[in-house]
């Protein structure tokens, strides 16, 4: 009886013990201001403004965002900074969105990703972007009743699924950053009228520097050439004269011919597409019609694409990951030699867009 | 006349003791030291009903009362053989309780019939009332706040056990009789479940324990979270979880604990006042309480819901003694999620689990047939297969006669 | 020679050899294999587990020679000083693999979760509960060890979710580094299988001890599977560059689980792992204990308290990265030498031995 009654003396005071001094700070959940996006605007070469966005919650289930921005040299000074400015501690937890001024990523934003990527609290699907004007105008416009980080992540995830968008989180993009032979991108945002709006990808070089973006026209083709896709948008081609049809629902499978790797040989990327005919402003649909949209498309693409991958080669940046391609084809892979090759090595693209299905009419 | 039960004594201690059992002496000759004692007893005891702790819709309908020989007779009825063996102790210097070991020779463990008989006979203690004292002062670990011995009032149960091989106590003047060796899963298995098909029992098994967990886990997990890890709580779901938080005082800890406090003074109250009362109670602390608490305030309405499910969840235990159980283990690991988050639910759940592996009933392990993995006695734990597939007895109660059921002739016609 | 309540079943050794080689050096293991044999990891990864089954023969062949545990063995085979000086060395690095193991764990919940936690209360809490496993004799410890594997299996399902992102390319082209890179990958891998040798001290206490190679065996093999899916798995999910970045490789995977209730499962994963990391120091206690109950004649209860103490003061004595590192560096060097060359030598020793035996007689 007596071990028992000094068992729950120990208990008992191993209990006051633990709740004083367990070294634990917490972060109780409405007592903490969760950043759930932030931006960087270019002020002049060694500065960035920062802006984060925290939600606000009122009970009656309205939610406002508040913004808070300061001027830096260092991601952990505009931390300090804003918690300055506010009346609880701010954290980055659950931090959904990091844009990045077009003219900030021109310098190179890899020194700013860096400090994510050292925050264990950060989770690695966290999206990245890049914003046409500064990321101010599209941080301060509220979307509704809706927390402006969750929006953008919405709007940036919707695209991927089913837009225009390859697949893309801060993990991809580390991922493209630092394997030898590819290049990261990033979805664009611009602000417009209480919205946002995708404008295409920003492709970057191997020193994470921004250097081009994609046209509207070209974002399908790229999804295409980049990943095996179901794609629920599609494109349209003029078939002849006045008459147009365009097609979507594509399932894409892509595959690379390369006979013989690290040399001039040309490298063939195979794209068989499989799709659905939307729109057709011709007269009638019959097989040997479908037949010849299937040939112009087929050449449409093939012409796309060699624009595309020619205009990558130019820039020097392989965001398609042609570099990986070859890099895991080859025992004697180097990516000093690859860097030399890759600008003149003629890369061809072999397309087949196959009509699954043309819609409940005939 | 024919009288029963006329008992010669020449012994005074014994004709004593019948006297105060409601016994005639009848002396004939005063040299010869001889009586008669002729039984005279009027003993009342209330009439077989309906089992109200341990109600099933379908199965037997009797339970047991609190004379012992009427409880003998209900399991002797059900298993009418020589090898059902009675062994009668007498406990108590004031009560003098009757007490009755019962097992089935050839079956049961001559060891487990040995330990509970030894044990029950060092007994020293004044007055046995109820046959939940035998089993606290029985256990095996007796600060242990698992109960070690099942407490059944279903005589069906108990002869079914019996079949198994278990030992069986019943006590006079007790409604409830004890078996063991028991294990853990045992505890969530009611007795129902024999009674169901196989697939429907073993649907409800998993419900179980899938409640009791729940109950376990689900209030130190929001504790946890809300105060250490708001990183685990996806996008949608945190508007929810702030909303419902703001404007409340007080940290999570401190409302899940008390929240905790008031479904268990509901339920106290509901249970020490007559049952009309008791349910209205219920009903109005339930609605009454926890609308009004949450509405001025002072807890939120997701920990509301979190809370009464967990105690819908340690209702769903068939045995009483470990829905008692499950409430109280959920008060340590709540203050260790306050402690340490997480991390801290886990090194209690470990300390339970430790203390499940160290537990025995009757010198047989707590936790079979989880550890020591026993596949054969798995058929009957968590979830129930069908009887043809249980011909053998439990490993756990090591039986000297395994087979349960003689395995059936090839029958190719 | 062991009370028979003591003793286990002889399919459990199967659970406790991969208790004991899946421990907190799953987490991120991958960084260093991976910067000496690039893709080709995987292939250390066989080869180690090759060389460990070995080990695992040896240390059977050893122990059914003598049919003892490894104090007596050594003690038979070196007399009194030497073979206690060997006994010593031996209780030593399986108590300071405990050590480093709670450590290495404490040292993720500081980076990942609470950074100014008091490692004192921690540990001391730590030590409670390894002081109430291994009171409760080898079969709890056993037991512990069982649950740990079942319960933390659940898991194995979260690594659905970086399957979408792996690039499978990234094993090709196969074998393309030289012997050099893959070796130095193997020892490297070696630490993460690191032990084994508890087996010869539970040993007598196994019930068909003699037959129970298989299932040790089955464990090994088991735990080389884990490791390779886990290996595999980060050839695929991250880039080389990437992975050098990343010191938990296998806790980062989780960053990436999202579900319609969870997401950023690390924070679940740390807190799981207190039960794989639990059971293995136990296991590493209780082996120290019962050497120096077996060597000195002490009952081994009265051990415990003082190696627990023991365990509190060294892990918390261990302060930054870099100790850390070095020291468990240490520990699994000697442990490499220790668990397979020097194994290897008994085995050849012992064999000299009884053949003698036999001549004379």
């Amino acid at each position: 009886m007596r071990i028992l009654f000094k068992k729950l003396a120990l208990i008992l005071l191993s209990i006051s013990i633990l709740s004083s001094c367990m070294g634990v700070d917490s972060k109780v959940l409405d007592e903490i201001n969760m950043a759930t996006a932030i931006g960087y605007d270019y002020v002049d070469e060694t500065h960035f403004k920062a802006i984060a966005v925290t939600p606000m919650y009122y009970p009656d289930k309205t939610i406002k965002n508040v913004t808070f921005s300061s001027k830096s040299s260092l991601s952990k000074d505009v931390r300090d900074e804003m918690n300055q400015q506010s009346e609880r501690p701010i954290y980055s937890g659950k931090l959904e969105v990091v844009l990045y001024e077009k003219k900030l990523a021109k310098q190179g934003i890899f020194h700013l990703i860096d400090t994510l990527l050292r925050d264990p609290s950060i989770g690695t699907t966290l999206n990245l972007g890049i914003v046409e004007g500064s990321t101010k105008d599209v941080l301060s416009q509220q979307f509704g009743n809706i927390d402006k980080g969750i929006y953008l992540s919405k709007t940036i995830e919707q695209n991927i699924e089913s837009g225009m968008l390859p697949k893309n989180n801060l993990h991809l993009f580390l991922y493209a950053y630092y394997s030898e032979g590819m290049d990261p991108f990033l979805p664009i945002i611009k602000a417009l009228d209480g919205k946002v709006i995708i404008k295409g990808n920003a492709m970057f070089n191997s020193k994470g520097e921004y250097v081009y973006q994609t046209k509207s026209r070209e974002n399908v083709i790229f999804k295409m050439l980049f990943e095996d896709t179901t794609n629920k948008e599609g494109f349209s081609t003029k078939i002849d004269g006045k008459e147009f049809a365009s097609v979507n629902n594509i399932i894409t499978k892509r595959s690379y011919k390369i006979s013989k790797p690290m040399t001039d040989t040309p490298i063939t990327i195979k794209l068989e597409i499989k799709a659905m005919l939307r729109e057709y402003t011709g007269k009638e649909i019959n097989p040997k019609m479908i037949k010849i949209i299937e040939d112009k498309m087929s050449k449409y693409v093939k012409g796309r694409s060699e624009d595309l991958v020619r205009n990558f080669q130019k820039l020097h940046v392989d965001p398609l990951g042609v570099g990986e391609q070859v890099r895991t084809r080859t025992r004697s892979w180097d990516k000093k030699k690859w860097d030399e090759i890759y600008t003149s090595i003629p890369i061809n693209v072999e397309a087949k867009v196959e009509i699954l299905e043309s819609g409940v009419v005939e | 006349m024919p009288i029963e039960g006329l008992v010669f004594t020449k012994n005074p201690v014994e004709l004593q003791n019948q006297l105060l059992m409601g016994f005639i002496s009848i002396t004939f000759n005063i040299q010869s030291h001889q009586a008669v004692l002729v039984k005279a007893a009027n003993n009342t005891s209330r009439q077989v009903t309906l089992p109200e702790v341990e109600f099933s819709v379908v199965g037997p309908k009797e339970a047991l009362v609190e004379s012992l020989d009427t409880n003998l007779y209900l399991i002797r009825k059900r298993l009418p053989i020589a090898e059902l063996a009675v062994e009668e102790i007498i406990v108590g210097k004031l009560s003098k309780t009757r007490v009755a070991v019962i097992h089935i020779e050839g079956i049961a463990n001559r060891e487990n019939v040995e330990t509970v008989i030894q044990r029950i006979t060092d007994l020293k203690v004044n007055q046995i009332i109820d046959s939940s004292y035998i089993s606290q002062m029985i256990e095996d670990n007796k600060h242990s706040p698992f109960p070690q011995f099942i407490d059944t009032e279903r005589p069906d149960r108990l002869a079914a056990v019996l079949g198994e091989g278990k030992v069986v106590i019943l006590v006079d003047g007790a409604p409830h009789g004890l078996l063991g060796p028991s294990t853990f899963v045992e505890y969530f298995a009611a007795f129902e479940d024999y009674f169901l098909n196989w697939t429907i029992a073993s649907f409800f098994r998993l419900i179980r324990f899938f409640a009791v967990l729940f109950s376990i886990l689900v209030t130190p997990i929001y504790v946890a979270v809300l105060t250490y890890h708001y990183e685990l709580i996806p996008k949608d779901l945190v508007s929810t979880l702030v909303i419902s938080r703001s404007g409340i005082p007080f940290p999570p800890i401190l409302e899940a604990l008390i929240l905790e406090l008031v479904i268990e003074l509901l339920r106290e109250a509901g249970a020490r006042l007559p049952t009309k009362v008791g349910q209205t109670i219920g009903i109005v602390g339930g609605i009454v309480i926890g609308t009004a608490s949450v509405e001025a305030g002072l807890t939120s309405n997701v920990l509301l819901i979190l809370v009464a499910l967990s105690a819908l969840g340690s209702f769903t235990t068939p045995v009483y003694q470990m829905g008692n159980t499950i409430r109280l283990i959920r008060f340590p690991l709540l203050l260790m999620a306050y402690f340490i988050g997480l991390i801290g639910i886990s090194i209690s759940f470990c300390f339970l689990l430790v203390h499940l592996l160290r537990l025995t009933s009757l010198g047989r392990p707590f936790l079979e047939p989880i550890y020591p993995p026993r596949i054969y006695d798995m058929r009957d734990a968590l979830i129930r297969l069908p009887f043809f597939l249980q011909a053998k007895r439990p490993i756990e109660v090591q039986t000297e006669d395994t087979i349960r059921l003689e395995p059936k002739e090839d029958s190719k016609d | 020679m062991a009370a028979k309540s003591d003793q286990i079943s002889t399919f459990l050794v199967f659970f406790l050899i991969i208790k004991i080689q899946i421990g907190v050096g799953i987490l991120g293991y991958q960084r260093i294999i991976i910067q000496s044999a690039g893709n080709d990891a995987w292939i250390a990864v066989i080869i180690s587990g090759i060389i460990y089954s070995f080990g695992i023969w040896g240390m059977y062949k050893v122990l059914n020679c003598h049919d003892m545990d490894l104090i007596g063995i050594q003690k038979r085979l070196f007399g009194k000083w030497l073979g206690g000086l060997l006994n010593i060395i031996w209780i030593l690095y399986w108590l300071m693999v405990g050590i480093s193991v709670l450590r290495s764990y404490l040292e993720i919940v500081q980076s990942w979760v609470f950074p100014q936690i008091n490692t004192w209360l921690v540990t001391s809490i730590f030590a409670l509960l390894i002081y109430y496993v291994v009171l409760g004799g080898f079969r709890v410890v056993t037991g512990i060890c069982f649950l740990g594997i079942c319960i933390p299996s659940y898991l194995i399902l979260t690594f659905y979710f970086p399957l979408e992102y792996t690039h499978f390319r990234n094993l090709l082209p196969i074998w393309n580094h030289s012997f050099q890179d893959l070796a130095l990958a193997s020892k490297q891998m070696s630490y993460s299988y690191l032990g084994v040798s508890t087996l010869m001290m539970y040993y007598p206490l196994i019930k068909n001890r003699k037959s129970s190679q298989k299932w040790a065996q089955l464990g090994n093999l088991t735990t080389v599977l884990v490791y390779l899916f886990i290996t595999i798995l980060t050839i695929g999910f991250y880039s080389e560059g990437q992975i050098s970045r990343y010191i938990w490789a296998t806790l980062s995977f989780w960053g990436i689980v999202k579900m319609p209730f969870v997401e950023r499962f690390e924070y679940i994963g740390i807190a799981t792992w207190v039960l794989v990391l639990v059971p293995s120091v136990c296991l590493y206690i209780w082996v120290s204990a019962r050497g120096i109950s077996q060597y000195f004649n002490i009952e081994q209860k009265k051990i415990y308290a003082l190696l627990l103490i023991l365990l509190v003061v060294i892990t918390n004595l261990i302060k930054a990265r870099k100790m850390i590192n070095q020291i468990t560096d240490y520990v699994a060097n000697i442990g490499l030498i220790m668990e397979i060359p020097y194994v290897l030598f008994l085995v050849c020793l012992s064999t000299v031995i009884s053949k003698k035996r036999k001549i004379k007689k």
